[in-house]
């Protein structure tokens, strides 16, 4: 720490009254407190009028009873999908019209949202993700589009398939979850049977495995969980890139990771949260015996 | 897809409101220094609220609250201007023996609101969610997706620069 960020740190400290009495005698000898003291003191009494909580609970209840009538849908309009399908873009909330048109969700950072799908399968759709399928389709074939990471429960019926840039999942009927996020492949399966396809591969799985594509190889892996982690605030790793971890963070915090190239290649094996950015950052890192530096801004540097 | 707590709750997501609304708003005034402004925002974030509650974890609310308003405020951004006015009871002491006795009054407490409300945003947000809503430097950083050393470098900053202005009253002989 530089002088001046370390006389910041004290002077932090002092005002919130952190500091022992050596501390606190060293900087009234280089300081005058008492001027600092009068200013945080008369800004300390300020107040705010203060709001009418009552009347902003009735307030809200009455727009969410207005708006109930209507299903509410998260579009991007300005998303593109790269797929075969030709695509419509919808900018309405709540209109009938969608039964003729692409539907198009799009989650924000650490945003997760919850999909029902026609024919009552769902989905949740995790942060920084989107997700696309037809509706007008949807009878004959129920194919959805996504990227990024969503958990499924599909209720039983005609082949239901995810696409993704990665590959593709094929299921009749199951409940499972799918991780396509730039060349990261993973699909779990919690129940039922689930056929995955990938780079020229074809894999089967079950509950209680998942695969993963490693290096081109669709690879069989067993997994510990009834569900998807995510959706309970975490994620566990076993010995993956820090590239691959980096970008799950990302999705969750307002963080931007420039990760120093001789990083990129090391292995974490753990439990990292995606609720509290401080101590996931600190657990992943401290971990990895890697110092780093996050500015005011998320900027996230290494030494 | 279950959660313990379940903010779709009515009792949960009021309770929320209840705790959080009001900080929220002060947070919003202190970026933007308009109260109308500030509190459609805390009305608008606590609605999206409610439209995804099924998706939000107990835990990440607060972080939520704090990201979607921010997000929602970029949008409505209007002037960069900010002119902030609090409540104040300004006891004037006519004890002789007080040094500050020159500055109890209402031009220099308008004169720290001024030195405030020019402050870069950052430093504003810091300082006034620390001394107005007595929020501690981890609950700050928290809220505002930074360190707690950022928290108290922004803090630090806001005291000095709110210090300088009784030097600055006292030379211009008011």
């Amino acid at each position: 720490m530089s002088k001046n960020e370390k006389y910041d740190s004290i002077l932090a400290k002092w005002l919130a009254d952190d500091l022992t009495a050596n501390e606190k005698s060293q900087l009234q000898e280089s300081d005058s407190l008492d001027d600092l003291e009068f200013v945080s003191n008369e800004i300390s009494s300020w107040s705010l009028p203060a709001m009418d909580i009552e009347k902003g609970l009735q307030d809200l209840k009455q727009r969410q009873l207005d708006s109930s009538k209507s299903k509410i849908f998260s579009i991007a309009p300005w998303l593109r999908i790269g797929a075969a399908a030709a695509v419509l873009f919808v900018a309405y909330i709540g209109w009938d019209h969608f039964l003729n048109t692409q539907i198009e969700f799009q989650t924000l950072t650490a945003e997760t949202l919850f999909i029902e799908l026609p024919d009552g399968s769902t989905m949740m759709l995790d942060a920084q993700s989107t997700a696309s399928y037809n509706k007008k389709e949807w009878n004959k074939e129920r194919k959805i589009l996504i990227k990024g990471q969503a958990y499924f429960e599909v209720e039983k019926g005609k082949t239901f398939i995810v696409e993704t840039t990665n590959g593709s999942v094929t299921v009749l009927g199951t409940k499972f979850n799918v991780k396509t996020i730039k060349k990261d492949f993973k699909v779990d399966c919690f129940e039922g049977k689930v056929k995955v396809k990938s780079n020229a591969q074809e894999k089967i799985i079950i509950k209680n495995e998942g695969v993963k594509l490693e290096v081109g190889s669709l690879n069989k892996i067993s997994i510990q969980a009834s569900s998807a982690n995510w959706m309970n605030g975490f994620t566990m790793y076993e010995q993956e890139y820090l590239m691959n971890i980096i970008s799950d963070l990302e999705r969750y915090y307002p963080i931007k990771i420039i990760l120093p190239i001789r990083y990129k290649e090391l292995r974490f094996t753990g439990k990292l949260i995606n609720t509290d950015q401080n101590k996931a950052l600190e657990v992943l890192f401290k971990t990895m015996e890697i110092s780093y530096f996050i500015d005011e801004k998320g900027n996230v540097t290494f030494e | 897809m279950s959660n313990a707590i379940s903010v779709c709750e009515e009792k949960v997501f009021n309770e929320i409101y209840k705790s959080q609304a009001e900080p929220l708003r002060n947070h919003l005034y202190y970026k933007c220094g308009n109260i109308e402004l500030a509190e459609d925002l805390v009305q608008d974030s606590f609605h999206k609220l409610w439209e995804k509650c099924k998706e939000i974890i107990y835990n990440s609310v607060v972080g939520f609250l704090y990201s979607i308003s921010n997000n929602l405020f970029i949008d409505k951004k209007r002037s960069e201007k900010v002119s902030l006015k609090f409540e104040k009871t300004i006891i004037e002491k006519k004890e002789t023996d007080d040094p500050f006795f020159l500055l109890r009054t209402k031009e220099f407490n308008n004169k720290l609101e001024k030195t405030i409300s020019q402050l870069p945003e950052g430093q504003r947000e810091a300082f006034l969610m620390n001394r107005i809503d007595k929020l501690s430097y981890s609950e700050i950083a928290k809220r505002l997706g930074v360190s707690q050393t950022a928290v108290e470098k922004r803090i630090s900053k806001a005291l000095i620069k709110v210090r300088d202005q009784i030097e600055e009253f006292k030379n211009l002989g008011l």
